[in-house]
């Protein structure tokens, strides 16, 4: 029998919600609070959990990963009488199946309820996953998994997939991944790096050109999309792409003909189409930069690629460990072993330039460390052995919670939320060395959930958990 | 943000080359190199500061061996000069993921301003961190 949980504290929808799952065949449990639903989800296995967000003991979005990362891996739909859109993205965000604000009519519940458990369904009936070709993609964060999981979905099939992410976050590396998990990995994968091109070389590049169509064209040459034909080519920083190109390739996209310049015939072409940006595009759409058909045409799929930063200590320490492997080989020294203290130290940077930057660092590491057998946090550049002391960006000075009584010493009193805020930080980064970076250490000392204090991280741009 | 030039056995071509660039991107440096030994010792030199290769492409054999290198030219922009304009010789050399692939009969002109551009991506992308 299919198990539902209800968590919500208002027991005349914990009975309504009883009453319909009962009607439609399903087991009901409830819980009152977020404590309650976490242990029932410990101890039993279930299919769906609906899911208030107001609970007297926190806001249910706080615990929304920790209940679908139990075993039964259960689909979580949002019920919730404090709506906003936020709320929802952020729901959305951590892999809810469906939002509903109350009141709400009986279909507005029992068709996402219906739909949800269908899903999960034909989820478990499906073949199970092909292992899939990762392609020098280092980690196993659950932000990253859920990339890869997006990789091998949209490698069975032939629809374009836009990759956005920030810049360094690895989009070709995917997009290869994407192309040697599919059935076209026999054939070309042709990257073309529309960033590089000015605006006069992009349409002979991608459409290639007859002898004598414009000035230069000593000769007649095919273009990358040619090329690409059979395989897969990839439109890397899709977004600097000309707003006229941006016309010529959306037909091309369309009817799969590709006509060089100059020329009178066109050639069918036969490639799958992987776009990449750290632009927002529908941002670039709103401005009349990028044409929404062809943001259309190119999203079929969209997978977004987490910053280095939100994928967690441990990603940090496997790719360290591999690229100093790889820098040591090519530099032709011995493999250095590396320090807890300089995983830490790596840990507390907020990595801007994501994994291409840290293999920046790990080059300037291994240059200075020279015949040094360990790496230390001495071997890394100034700026990131400063992150981890933690030192207020504002201020300038070490973190030292503000009395109370200190705040009428100003002329300006700032406002709560200001000031709140700043409690708050100040706090985390105590908490965080206090705790040694240890993340249950961190929950128990300050009785806040992993996640809430997670999402509290995230919000004041702090991070030093290391793994469990 | 080094610029180097691979052009073996082909010294006049590779000054011309050097005019057209130097004419187009001002007070550009650019360290030629005239073996495949001198480029994998620039490759393989910690901080090297390379942003860019141009590889102007003699024979075949080159591309190979380039194919050869692995992961010697990650995170490096790749300007390509193919030596023939054979679909297999494209096919090679487009699996050294170049940002860029111009020809030897080409007028080489192109090859400046792609530099220009990547250069000026690549110095944009450092001011915005």
């Amino acid at each position: 029998m299919i198990k539902v949980l209800i968590i919500d504290d208002d027991p005349k929808i914990c009975l309504f919600f009883s009453q319909l799952l009962k009607q439609m065949g399903h087991e009901p449990y409830v819980a009152n609070t977020l404590k309650k639903g976490l242990d029932l989800n410990t101890e039993s296995c279930f299919d769906l959990i609906l899911l208030d967000l107001e609970l007297p003991d926190g806001n249910g979005l706080e615990i929304m990963p920790d209940l679908m990362k139990a075993p039964s891996g259960p689909e979580v739909i949002i019920i919730t009488g404090t709506g906003d859109i936020r709320g929802a993205e952020m729901a959305f965000k951590y892999g809810a199946w469906d939002y509903v604000q109350k009141p709400f009519l009986l279909d507005e519940v029992s068709l996402p309820i219906t739909r949800a458990l269908q899903y999960r369904r034909e989820k478990q009936t499906s073949s199970p996953p092909v292992p899939l070709i990762r392609s020098n993609i280092v980690g196993e964060s659950d932000a990253l998994r859920k990339c890869l999981e997006n990789v091998a979905r949209a490698a069975v099939t032939d629809a374009s997939i836009l990759i956005t992410g920030e810049t360094g976050t690895g989009k070709e590396l995917f997009a290869r991944a994407i192309h040697e998990n599919s059935k076209r990995n026999t054939k070309p994968f042709i990257a073309v790096d529309c960033g590089a091109l000015p605006e006069t070389l992009v349409e002979s590049t991608l459409f290639g050109h007859e002898k004598g169509a414009f000035t230069g064209a000593n000769n007649r040459q095919d273009g990358l999309i040619a090329q690409a034909d059979g395989g897969t080519l990839l439109l890397d920083e899709v977004g600097d792409l000309p707003l006229n190109i941006q016309k010529t390739f959306l037909r091309t996209l369309q009817e799969r003909y590709v006509r060089r310049i100059g020329g009178k015939s066109e050639k069918r072409v036969d490639f799958r189409l992987v776009a990449a940006t750290n632009l927002n595009l529908d941002e670039m759409v709103k401005k009349n930069t990028f044409r929404e058909d062809l943001l259309y045409r190119i999203r079929a799929m969209e997978i977004q690629l987490p910053p280095l930063r939100e994928r967690g200590q441990q990603d940090i320490e496997d790719i360290t460990i591999k690229k100093t492997h790889v820098l040591a080989q090519r530099y032709g020294i011995e493999t250095k072993a590396i320090s807890p203290e300089f995983f830490q130290t790596l840990a507390a940077h907020h990595w801007p330039g994501n994994v291409r930057e840290l293999m920046n660092v790990l080059e300037y590491v291994l240059a200075s460390a020279g015949q040094d057998p360990t790496l230390f946090p001495k071997h890394l550049p100034p700026e990131y052995r400063a992150a981890r002391l933690a030192f207020d960006p504002v201020s300038g000075t070490n973190p030292r919670p503000q009395t109370v009584e200190s705040l009428d010493a100003g002329d300006d009193l700032p406002t709560l939320q200001a000031y709140r805020n700043q409690i708050e930080k100040t706090y985390l980064k105590i908490l965080l060395r206090r705790a040694k970076g240890n993340r249950e250490a961190a929950s128990r000392i300050s009785g806040v959930s992993q996640s809430r204090l997670y999402s509290l991280l995230k919000k004041h741009h702090l991070s030093g958990f290391s793994a469990s | 943000m080094k610029t180097v030039l691979y052009a073996k056995g082909i010294d006049k071509m590779g000054d011309h080359l050097e005019t057209i660039i130097h004419a187009q991107v001002n007070g550009i440096k650019i360290k030629t190199c005239t073996s495949i030994e001198g480029l994998f010792q620039i490759l393989r030199k910690p901080l090297n500061n390379l942003s860019v290769v141009i590889l102007w492409i003699a024979s075949i054999n080159d591309l190979v061996e380039f194919n050869l290198m692995g992961t010697l030219f990650d995170d490096i922009k790749i300007i390509l000069i193919l030596p023939d304009r054979k679909k297999q010789t494209l096919a090679l050399g487009c699996k050294l993921k170049p940002s860029f692939v111009s020809y030897v009969d080409s007028d080489l002109q192109d090859v400046a301003s792609v530099l220009k551009q990547i250069l000026k991506k690549t110095k944009e992308k450092k001011q915005h961190g």
